[in-house]
């Protein structure tokens, strides 16, 4: 007890085992550098998710306390000796003891002075190690009172023994003659060189080395250069240190190690120096200087801090420099250090052991540390790279409770592999690492996929996978790599932008999320004279406004994410979804293949992203849109937590364009049910109907815990008979079910020769001698044999000959992934063969069960698809004598059940293509292509189908047949089903059926109950293909007795009014509310075919009732504001067209006029002239690296003014952004033949050169003046007689060519069609800001109308003509 | 109807080779006595080409109910009318005009703006500028344009028994 303070003993640290702090007893003589930020916190974040959002100070105890102690150096040579009881694996940290313990500790203001000596340590931190043991921060120390005080240390003339126990007296070391004084520039970890042989270190007297090198600079002075001068340190000034020096610290001397760390950036005089040749590589050697036993460190006596010549800017492409930074994230066991929350220190070697201290809330100081600032596409960082020429030294110590980390790290395979790696991709691939942690936790264990020290995990054979060999660099050892940094490539770093990050799905979805926020926070800051505050879209719908839904999307290459997971089902939703540990995303897979396994892994590299909800002015709240976060969350914990009610979907295709989506791991080895397929009957089905998932009636308990899924099928009367294995593989073998087979195939046929084509002939009376009965099956079948090649009889009589009607249709079947390659029959089936040639045979109806252990293949079908299914003796459809008894049967689809997709090719076709390629029969019967183009056909929309841009969608197998056999084939199958299965209907049939309810494909039947209240409603199913032009939840405020019949039988207060665009007529479809009623994606801009549809009878209204069942056909994968509209006029035409005039009436200028209000109508006009045009870059895309804004204009217009006209009057129409740019055609490179104007002038240029160049062209005209003003003072009516003036606000020159330029642009935008405007007459407030934007510009309004243009987009000319001749009829 | 002066006026060919000219100024004419109108805008087929290389294209458009004769000149770079405006623009617009000539060709369906011109006794447009029309729906849409405006804003459009009859 000194002064009622209290002393404390270390083993009561170690004791107590709990971090602690003795701040409390800092006294005001010694002044010590608190942390001068305690933690890095953001007040305007406050929901900033960090590791620990509320740090824990260290405890302090509540008296003053000192500790006692002695403060030594490691003894290296004794390391286990040493450091066992301290539990800390490192030899690097100074040891405190005081008698009763001894554990490492680090000093902030070290006085070389003070090792050995007993010191008071007056503030401190203690911070116990998981293992045991603990770390003492000594943050401020004086020497005690009795002793002589630091003014009385020894003299630094004598200098410090670097070797314990050797003399201090310089003067007796001269015959180590050589002394080195300068600047101490670097400090290599320590490393040991191995000497000793065998397991005996000692047996042969020699030992493994220890020791580490320091670079020191010296200077080439005169006085300098006297050899062994010691004089030399008095006389500090006027130095120029610059010739760098290695010295190597060795034996004892490499206890010094700690002690020379924050020496750096010190002169400081080694003496007592041997000269050394050093091989430090197979041919190559360093001249270096080794400490001996005599050698001492001279310090001055006053610290000179040598300031190297430091840039002031680190272009960051791999140059050292030094960093200073707050702590803020420690991951993957200290490998990365987070730094200021946006820098990432890479920590990955071995041999760096860093501080204790190294702890969150750390202030820390890095030297000769990598500068890299990788250019990947997915976040913007700064990337701090240590190398074995970097030292961390502590600037202030954590006052955090955070852990301290002890190093754990063994050097795996993966360890070496991540260290071959330049820095950027170090990050990358700890990115990867903890990436693939976090989403397969549960699913492959930690060794799976780190790998061990002989083998290599997924994590490394998948980033091999996405490496170039370039990117490896070899390593060299600690000597080679310290002594001859620069040229061992370290520090280069080239640029690896292409590598894309792979995230966890909860990862993904809260960047979505804040993506989305930052797109529409964006899109708010565009001015707008009309104080529009509404950003988005409203409709009306029965004299209601509602919300539009917003969607935006973003392609992968700009989020530049890749996606791993397994593709289920999921139980909740239902919805098919890519799913990892972390969490789930719902997916669109258009062509999902009957190969998919749930088990399996699948890459997912080429998406496209779609976030649609409505937007909220709250939403930003709690969510941080910095971009590093993606990297700090992937490193970091964080549960997933959905902020916004926003729908986030991902739309692929298994089989990209460029293979990059693929199965990436295989659970279980998919050997692929084509095997299944090799011999058998297989009865043939047409899916008619899928019943969506069953939806849970509030009060009734509907769905049991294995719930199921229902198909409904038409068995068709027509079965195929496989005859065996394949030909290419065992030609030879014979299948069973074709006891009679010829066994001499020719393995060299063509599998062209098989498919019986109009020249095949076929020996009626030969192929009779031939049959054979099937065994099992009881079915006569006429076999094909190679003699039916030379029959003489022609098919068509064969035909003939059975009255038109063949019962067996011999066929060709090929697989579409070439594993089958089989001849096959198509026979009638066997309940049909009983009825007579000539009589029609029909389709019979079963459902088909799936349980959820089988959704997926539910999943696979598509309705009115033709498949196969694999005939099992026991099941329903063969076992039946008689074919009734399975009319609306059941059949349950279990995981032995195999359901193939069919498609019919006919041999024409077949001729001119190879195998690879095998078409798909032009109208697969019934296709429901067909119907989808002429649906887009009448909408005149684009198909963007699902199928686009990806290789054909293809069916299991192909069955190929000939010409005449296929439409034979074809009308047989059509009769079948004919009154099962109805054709899709058209608008007029839909609204006849809203009247008459002539269509019938179903009814749905009065409950019975004689209350007409609780009457079910009535009325028939139908079934159409249509445009989705809107989607909103509708309320029941106004009560229908309709809306009242719906509410009381599905207990829903709420339901969803769908307005989809049939033939060219808007019809309405009711549907609740519930989420799992639609399938993913379903929203404005689908193609979509509503199956059974309730019509209700006398009533023009259209229901989803819940059998109702909705197949997306194709999406238009665009955003509807600010994305891809904007680059696709042709998709927003037609979109924008149809979802606009439902909500303006159409007007003519002259009528404006008269009207007194401002509200929004519909022009259609042409633009003449032009008045102003203000140009300005972009600055949200000004940066290319910007990712989210690649598809945003490069230029911006903040205001424009057009002389508009419609043949009834001319308008001046204000408008900026996109819509201005809409209204210049920028982005309508295509439509330039329509006026045969190439944009980028006179100057003939071919036409793909001429494409995408405009744009960028004016950017550069932009980017080079940063505002161009243009100004029209000729004519507002005649297009080529405007006078247009240029005005810049930079000092450069407005060349002709960039005014050449601009005219083109304008005189091809008078040049253009029609264009549908939606605006509105400005009112007076609008009037007064444009006045004054104008006077600021010297410019007048014009006598004319003026409106302000909220939408503009390209007219559709067959639409808007059947709109005025309507309006001319009524 | 001042509002109409500058505009280009869609109308149908019986209706437009029907204009007459007014005494006081030469650019307006007038339609049934009353309308003042300067230009003009037609859609129709190409029926005639006549061209004169660098001094004009003469050409007639059918829109089923007549013809409506137009010239598209291309002596900007000779012509004193233009020479007060700079160079680049004269031959910027020369240019343009050369590559509506080269579009004009006989059967394609055009969409023509211009001025009303009279020319020995008869009106004519005197273009200033063409887009040559893909989609075949843009002539029935500027037919029933037509009557619209004729009926909304040009006055009552008065057809006679023949007219009647080749519109029906």
């Amino acid at each position: 007890m000194e002064g009622g303070v209290k002393v404390i003993t270390v083993s009561e640290l170690v004791q107590r085992a709990r971090p602690l702090t003795g701040a409390s007893s800092l006294t005001l003589r010694r002044s010590i550098s608190p942390p001068s930020e305690p933690y890095p916190t953001d007040p305007n974040n406050p929901n900033h998710p960090t590791l620990n959002p509320n740090p824990k100070i260290l405890k302090s105890l509540n008296h003053p306390t000192l500790i006692i102690g002695t403060l030594t150096l490691p003894d290296h040579d004794k390391p286990s000796a040493s450091n066992s009881a301290l539990r800390c694996p490192q030899t690097n940290c100074f040891l405190f003891s005081d008698g009763s313990s001894t554990i490492c500790c680090d000093v902030l203001d070290l006085d070389v002075r003070i090792i050995g000596k007993k010191i008071h340590v007056l503030a401190w931190n203690y911070i116990p190690f998981k293992s045991g043991g603990g770390f003492l921060e000594i943050i401020t120390w004086r020497l005690p009172e009795s002793s002589s005080g630091v003014g009385k240390f020894s003299s630094s003339s004598s200098g410090f023994p670097l070797v314990s126990g050797s003399s201090t007296d310089y003067k007796d070391s001269h015959k180590a003659c050589y002394c080195v004084r300068g600047a101490l520039e670097s400090v290599s970890p320590v490393s040991v060189v191995p000497c000793a042989t065998g397991t005996a270190p000692n047996s042969s007297g020699l030992r493994n080395i220890c020791g580490f090198l320091v670079q020191i600079l010296v200077c080439e002075c005169e006085s300098c250069s006297v050899r062994g001068s010691g004089k030399a340190l008095q006389y500090q000034n006027n130095h120029c240190f610059t010739k760098p020096l290695i010295v190597y610290f060795c034996g004892s001397a490499s206890s010094w190690h700690p002690v020379i760390s924050k020496l750096i950036g010190n002169v400081v005089m080694l003496s007592g120096l041997k000269k050394k040749l050093v091989i430090i590589g197979e041919e190559e050697s360093q001249l270096m200087y080794v400490t001996t036993e005599n050698a001492l460190l001279h310090l001055p006596e006053v610290f000179d801090k040598y300031i190297p010549v430091s840039k002031t800017v680190i272009k960051a492409n791999g140059e050292c420099g030094m960093y200073t930074g707050t702590i803020t994230g420690i991951y993957m066991q200290r490998m990365v250090v987070e730094l200021d929350k946006e820098v990432f220190l890479l920590l990955t070697d071995q041999l760096l052991t860093m501080p204790h201290s190294l702890r969150v809330g750390a202030i820390v100081s890095m030297r000769n540390v990598h500068f890299v600032k990788p250019k990947f596409c997915w976040t913007k960082i700064l990337v701090l790279g240590a190398c074995f020429k970097t030292s961390i030294s502590l600037k202030s110590f954590s006052p955090i409770e955070t852990g301290c980390c002890t190093y754990s790290q063994s050097q795996s395979l993966l360890g070496k592999f991540i260290n071959s790696l330049a820095f950027s991709v170090r990050l990358w691939v700890l990115l990867l690492v903890s990436s693939f942690r976090k989403k397969f936790t549960g699913i492959l264990t930690d060794k799976h996929i780190l790998g061990s020290k002989h083998k290599e995990g997924l994590a490394q054979s998948y980033a091999t996978s996405h490496l170039p060999s370039s990117v490896f660099q070899s390593r060299h050892g600690v000597f080679r790599e310290y002594c001859k940094h620069d040229s061992c490539g370290c520090g280069n770093e080239p640029n690896y932008d292409k590598l894309k990050l792979v995230v966890p799905i909860s990862n993904f979805i809260s960047h979505c999320e804040a993506t989305w926020m930052k797109l529409l926070l964006e899109g708010e800051t565009d001015s707008d004279l009309m104080n529009n505050n509404e950003k988005y879209s409203r409709l009306s719908c029965e004299g209601l406004t509602y919300s539009q839904s917003t969607r935006r999307v973003l392609h992968n290459e700009d989020i530049g994410v890749i996606l791993l997971g397994s593709v289920k089902i999921s139980t909740s939703s239902g919805r098919l979804q890519l799913i990892d540990a972390t969490g789930s995303i719902d997916v669109i897979v258009p062509d999902l293949p009957s190969t998919w396994n749930i088990d399996n892994i699948y890459e997912v590299n080429e998406f496209t992203l779609v976030m649609e909800g409505i937007p909220e002015r709250g939403d930003c709240m709690g969510l941080n849109l910095n971009e590093s976060l993606l990297c700090r969350n992937i490193f970091s914990c964080i549960p997933l937590v959905r902020k916004l009610n926003l729908e986030i979907y991902l739309l692929y295709y298994f089989r990209d364009t460029k293979f990059r989506n693929r199965p990436f791991y295989f659970c279980i080895k998919n050997k692929g049910n084509i095997e299944e397929l090799q011999s058998g009957r297989f009865p043939l089905l047409l899916v008619a109907h899928k019943y969506p998932a069953q939806q849970k009636f509030q009060g009734e308990q509907v769905i049991s815990k294995s719930s199921s899924r229902f198909a409904e099928a038409l068995i068709l009367p027509w079965d195929l008979f496989l005859r065996g294995k394949d030909l290419h593989t065992s030609p030879t073998k014979v299948a069973p079910d074709f006891p009679n087979e010829s066994k001499h195939h020719d393995a060299s046929r063509n599998y062209r020769e098989c498919v019986p084509s109009k020249r095949y002939k076929i020996d009626q009376a030969s192929s009779r001698d031939l049959s054979s009965g099937l065994s099992g099956c009881g079915h006569k079948l006429y076999s094909l044999r190679n003699s039916c090649f030379t029959s003489t009889s022609s098919y068509q009589e064969q035909k003939c000959l059975n009255l038109s009607s063949p019962s067996e249709i011999p066929c060709f079947v090929t697989s579409h992934d070439q594993c089958l390659a089989s001849s096959g029959i198509l026979c009638r089936s066997k309940a049909n063969a009983k009825v007579s040639f000539g009589c029609k045979t029909s389709a019979h109806k079963v459902l088909l069960e799936f349980k959820d252990e089988n959704f997926c293949k539910y999943e696979l079908l598509r309705v009115r698809d033709y498949y196969i299914m694999k005939h099992h003796q026991e099941d329903i459809l063969c076992t039946s004598e008689d074919i009734n008894d399975v009319t609306c049967g059941k059949v349950i689809i279990t995981s032995g059940t195999h359901l193939w997709s069919l498609s019919f090719s006919s041999d024409e076709v077949l001729q001119n293509t190879n195998l690879s390629h095998l078409p798909v029969f032009a109208d697969t019967f019934v296709s429901s292509n067909e119907a989808i183009s002429d649906c887009s056909q009448q909408n005149e929309l684009p198909p963007v189908r699902l199928n686009v841009d990806c290789p054909e969608i293809h069916p299991d197998i192909y069955i190929h047949l000939s010409t005449d056999v296929a439409s034979f084939l074809k009308e047989e199958l059509m009769a079948a089903v004919e009154g099962l299965l109805k054709p899709y209907v058209s608008l007029e049939e839909v609204t006849d059926t809203c009247c008459n309810g002539t269509m019938m494909t179903g009814s749905v039947q009065s409950s019975g109950t004689s209350e007409p209240e609780f009457n079910l409603p009535e009325g028939n199913l139908i079934s159409f293909h249509g445009h989705v032009l809107t989607v909103h939840s509708t309320n029941l405020r106004h009560k229908s007795p309709i809306d009242v019949h719906w509410a009381k039988i599905f207990q829903v207060t709420n339901r969803v009014c769908i307005h989809v665009l049939v033939d060219q007529h808007i019809v309405r479809i009711f549907g609740a509310l519930s989420k799992h009623a639609y399938p993913i994606g379903f929203g404005p801009g689908i193609h979509a075919t509503f199956h059974r549809i309730l019509v209700v009878s006398g009533q023009n209204v259209l229901f989803l009732t819940p059998t109702s069942f909705i197949a997306i056909e194709a999406i238009a994968v665009v955003g509807d504001k600010y994305i891809d509209k904007y680059n696709n006029p042709s998709v927003a035409s037609g979109q924008c067209n149809v979802a606009s005039f439902d909500t303006f009436p159409s007007a003519l200028i002259c009528e404006t006029m008269q009207c007194a209000e401002c509200k929004p109508v519909q022009f259609r006009c042409r633009v003449v002239a032009v008045h102003i045009l203000v140009l300005e870059q972009n600055k949200k895309s000004a940066n290319p690296q910007s990712r989210l804004h690649t598809r945003s204009p490069v230029v911006n217009i903040p205001l424009a003014g057009f002389i508009l006209e419609d043949g009834s009057s001319s308008c001046c129409c204000w408008t900026n952004s996109d819509r201005a740019a809409t209204l210049l055609r920028l982005q309508d490179e295509f439509s330039h033949e329509n006026t045969g104007i190439s944009i980028r002038g006179p100057k003939k240029c071919r036409d793909d050169e001429a494409r995408g160049s405009s744009i960028h062209d004016l950017y550069k005209v932009v980017e080079k003046h940063g505002r161009v003003i243009v100004k029209n003072y000729g004519s507002m009516f005649d297009s080529s007689h405007q006078d247009l003036t240029f005005s810049v606000n930079s000092d450069t020159v407005f060349s002709s060519s960039d005014e050449d330029l601009l005219k083109y642009v304008i005189l091809n935008a008078c040049f253009g069609t029609f264009w549908t405007i939606v605006g509105s007459r400005m009112d007076s407030n609008a009037m007064e800001k444009l006045e004054k934007q104008l006077t600021e510009m010297e410019m007048k309004i014009q006598p004319m109308q003026n409106i302000w243009a909220r939408e503009v987009n390209y007219a559709n000319p067959l639409y808007e003509a059947r709109k005025v001749a309507q309006e001319l009829l009524n | 109807m001042d509002a109409l002066h500058n505009t280009h006026a869609k109308l149908l060919a019986f209706d437009f080779v029907s204009l007459t000219p007014t005494a006081s100024d030469p650019t307006a004419f007038h339609r049934k006595g009353k309308l003042l109108l300067t230009r003009a805008e037609t859609v129709g087929v190409i029926t005639t080409r006549e061209l004169k290389p660098n001094k004009f294209l003469k050409f007639a458009v059918d829109d089923g109910t007549g013809c409506i004769p137009c010239v598209l000149w291309l002596n900007h770079l000779t012509s004193p009318y233009f020479s007060r405006r700079s160079p680049p623009d004269v031959r910027r617009i020369a240019d343009v005009a050369a590559r509506f000539a080269s579009q004009i060709q006989l059967g394609v369906v055009a969409r023509v703006r211009g001025r009303i011109t009279a020319y020995r006794g008869s009106v004519q447009i005197t273009v200033s500028d063409v887009i040559v029309e893909r989609d075949p729906n843009v002539e029935m849409l500027h037919w029933l344009d037509c009557i619209k405006l004729a009926r909304k804003c040009y006055g009552a459009l008065n057809l006679s028994p023949h007219d009647q009859n080749r519109l029906s």
